[in-house]
């Protein structure tokens, strides 16, 4: 079974760029547009057993933005998922801001594929 | 997998652009901070959607409107109407750019509006919003180094997704690990441990040919808030053992790890261990899943799951001409089971078919519906161009829309844009008077123009009203006059007067201007609109303005016809354009010298058009009191047309000719009847032209 990762961004080419860099890598991305989405997601993906291996955000998002939806993960039992914020180098204090909601880790966009892949491999890697 | 994700990029680009434009708009009237959040946001995706795809040239220039706009969110630049103004034409900038690079061309950004952008910034020079320079490259060394590495976390790690044992893998992964030594003093008595803490702490033997800089980055995401240090070291984890050091393990492993506290709390193992399914829902916390969110703040919606999904319009189509295909079907069905009827008891059939056609007719309308989508989209993109206008033509102009939730066909929604603006410049270049024209007249110096969009019975209608001066009876016949469109001394209607502005080469614009008068006349409005099986008429007050009114079929797939024979044919005429049927006394028809035959009805003259003449169809029924006239209105006149008989009114579903086999003057297309005869739909327009030339 694939890993599944969950991505949260209002772009949809972000989300597709992502997928497209995750999935010969043998990850399977589901997509929300918005934080409100993702949590809607984590219950869907749950409902379905196969619940994320990580979750991938954006910060600045209409309806329920990055941080608020970190907060929001950290209070149900998905809190240990890792989550990966993507800022752009406008929003440096909200590196900070992702991190003290309770990112585990943050990638500046635009970036690179390999970068990417890297990243999310940190946070996926398991002992089989 | 590249072509998907640009037509993804030009897709969402698309609905930025349009976001961009409208909100732009908006803040010109209002400051509304949520507005300009938007606006920003819009902006900011597009640089960073520019950027996935590496079209440099609008990353430049969104990077620069997004440096304005952020300024407008911080309150230290108002959206005036040079702000505004110079955004949007940053935004038309965006719209050439995206589609040069589209085109696979590598445009340059516009110099001169980046120059203005940037002197708005107070920045000197466009500064591109490039992409980061991506990290160093290891220049590894050859020979194996070792490493002391020493992790000590904050004891709520787990919380912030982050599993000490994927690091320890992670180096594993770099090099070879000599000895690893989890230090587990620090683990309270069982009554005072926390299940979710972390009392460990970890020293690591590392053997490898990384530099430092990439241990180091291993720890990239931790090492701010946790103490890890990486030290090169020589002695092989001998001295630097701590006194408690619990049999060091050769290699990290699962054993050294996480030998959880508790055996219950496996946070780091579900990460670790378990890529699968439910671990951290069970795990975490023994309420129910579902009982979590409740304490979320926004709880109710909170977890909507995703509203929408988008589906190729294509598919659609089938899934439409399919449904279409199962009501004929089903009609058939009908039939054959009232014949059989005839002969015998066949209640429970015929029952059974009527059920069965209630439901395809019910998932035929459901279907039809996916299809619809509201006329917003388009109606907000009028904002932008009366306000062009207004500032072209040097008008003060107020566009007012209403029933923009009102949905259409996604097709005829695309199609009608063109002709819709089209009215719009038409209103506002002719209709509309200046200010000083209207000030004397007794009005404001601000014109209005409305758009309205509503439905009625079973039409959609889309009106483009204005409160200008109205359209001058006279001096529309005198124009149709001079180009032979009207004859001198006949009495026309102010029907038939208006209708004239819809003829072909029909100009009535004394000078010709930017905005109107390119050539492109009312005719390709209405014919625009002809082509959607849909009508156009106009009203009009002399001094107080006039209005367009358009009549559009729900759908272009269905059709409302009514059927009627001539000779051996069947044949279905949309019933839109058909006014009235009747049969004529012999004094009704008259051959008129020069207008062909004509028929009285009710003291007025409609040229007659024989169908079976127009279409070559044999028949017996050439007496026109023997046989039946409808009556059909198009745009620019009405006439009427013979037949032998009429059938009935009925649904049609359209299977286009132009697909299946090739284009036919006058013909828009054919239908399955219910007993699977095949019946030809009349378009109007192509039988006016038929017939009248």
């Amino acid at each position: 079974m694939s890993k599944v990762i969950l991505v949260v961004d209002d772009s949809a080419t972000l989300r597709m760029s992502v997928e497209m860099t995750l999935d010969p890598a043998g990850y399977e991305v589901v997509h929300a547009r918005d934080g409100q989405e993702g949590l809607g997601q984590l219950q869907n993906l749950e409902k379905q057993n196969k619940l994320p291996v990580m979750i991938i955000s954006d910060i600045n998002m209409p309806i329920m933005d990055g941080i608020t939806f970190i907060k929001e993960v950290k209070k149900t039992p998905y809190r240990y998922l890792p989550i990966l914020v993507l800022t752009t180098e406008r929003e440096d204090s909200k590196k900070m801001e992702g991190k003290k909601a309770g990112a585990s880790g943050w990638l500046v966009k635009p970036f690179k594929p390999e970068t990417l892949l890297a990243v999310v491999r940190k946070f996926t890697r398991t002992l089989s | 997998m590249e072509d998907k994700l640009l037509a993804i990029f030009a897709e969402e680009s698309h609905e930025i652009i349009d976001t961009l434009e409208r909100g732009l708009l908006v803040l010109e009237n209002s400051q509304d901070p949520e507005e300009i959040n938007s606006v920003f946001r819009a902006a900011h995706t597009m640089k960073g959607n520019a950027g996935i795809v590496g079209f440099d040239s609008v990353v430049n220039l969104t990077h620069l409107m997004e440096g304005l706009l952020d300024e407008m969110r911080q309150g230290r630049t108002k959206p005036d109407a040079e702000t505004v103004g110079l955004l949007l034409s940053g935004v038309d900038a965006l719209k050439v750019l995206v589609n040069g690079y589209m085109a696979n061309e590598s445009p340059a950004p516009p110099a001169e509006i980046m120059s203005a952008l940037s002197a708005r910034l107070g920045e000197e020079s466009p500064s591109p919003g490039q992409a980061r320079v991506a990290a160093k490259a290891n220049a590894a060394p050859r020979k194996d180094s070792r490493y002391r590495i020493t992790m000590r976390f904050m004891p709520d790690i787990f919380t912030t997704g982050t599993d000490p044992l994927q690091l320890l893998m992670e180096l594993a992964e770099l090099g070879t690990i000599e000895r690893v030594v989890c230090h587990v003093e620090d683990l309270p008595r069982f009554e005072k441990l926390v299940p979710d803490n972390l009392y460990f702490w970890w020293e690591v033997w590392l053997l490898s040919q990384q530099s430092l800089s990439t241990l180091d980055n291993v720890f990239i995401f931790v090492k701010d808030d946790n103490e890890i240090t990486i030290a090169a070291d020589d002695a092989p984890g001998q001295g630097p053992s701590p006194e408690p050091a619990p049999e060091p393990a050769p290699v990290a492993s699962a054993e050294t790890a996480p030998p959880a506290p508790a055996p219950e709390r496996p946070p780091q193992a579900v990460a670790a261990k378990a890529p699968a399914p439910s671990p951290p829902g069970k795990a975490a916390a023994p309420a129910p899943v579902p009982a979590a969110p409740a304490k979320a703040p926004a709880p109710a919606q909170a977890f909507a799951p995703s509203p929408t999904i988008r589906v190729d319009t294509e598919k659609l189509d089938k899934l439409v001409n399919l449904v279409g295909e199962l009501v004929i079907g089903v009609a058939r069905v009908n039939q054959l089971a009232d014949v059989a009827g005839g002969e015998t008891d066949h209640t429970e059939l015929s029952s059974a078919v009527e059920a069965l056609d209630h439901i395809s007719r019910d998932l035929q309308e459901q279907v039809m519906r996916v299809r619809m989508i509201p006329v917003e989209g388009t109606f907000n993109r009028f904002q932008r161009v009366v306000r062009d206008l207004a500032s072209e033509l040097g008008k003060k102009i107020h566009l007012e829309m209403s029933g923009s939730e009102t949905e259409l066909d996604k097709n005829v929604i695309e199609q009608i844009a063109d002709p819709l603006k089209h009215l719009i410049r038409n209103s506002a270049d002719h209709g509309l008077e200046p200010p000083q024209e209207r000030l004397a007249a007794g009005k404001e110096d601000t014109g209005t123009i409305w758009l309205r969009a509503y439905q009625q019975e079973g039409k959609i209608i889309i009106e483009v009203a204005d409160d200008g001066r109205g359209i001058d009876r006279n001096r529309v016949l005198n124009k149709a006059q001079e180009r032979g469109l009207a004859t001198p001394g006949v009495t026309y209607s102010d029907k038939d007067v208006y209708g004239f502005m819809f003829q072909p080469g029909f100009s009535t614009a004394a000078k010709v201007t930017e905005v109107s008068g390119r050539g492109v006349g009312l005719d390709v409005v209405r014919q625009n609109i002809e082509a959607l099986r849909g009508s156009v008429d106009v009203e009009s007050a002399l001094g107080a303005g006039s209005t367009f009114r358009i009549k559009l079929p729900l759908t272009l797939a269905i059709i409302d016809g009514m059927t009627v024979r001539v000779g051996g044919e069947i044949l279905t005429l949309p019933l839109l354009s058909i006014l009235e049927s009747i049969r004529p006394l012999a004094q009704d028809v008259k051959r008129v010298e020069g207008r062909g035959e004509l028929i009285t009805v009710r003291g007025e003259y409609l040229p007659l058009v024989r169908l079976y003449e127009v279409f070559d169809l044999p028949t017996e029924r050439t007496d026109p009191t023997q046989a039946l006239v409808v009556i059909i209105e198009s745009v620019s006149k009405r006439f009427g047309v013979l037949v032998d008989d009429i059938l009935g009114e009925q649904q049609a579903v359209i299977k286009s000719l132009e697909q299946n086999y090739q284009k036919v003057e006058g013909i828009a297309g054919a239908t399955i009847l219910g007993d699977g005869t095949v019946s030809l739909i009349l378009d109007i327009h192509g039988l006016e032209k038929l017939a009248f030339g």
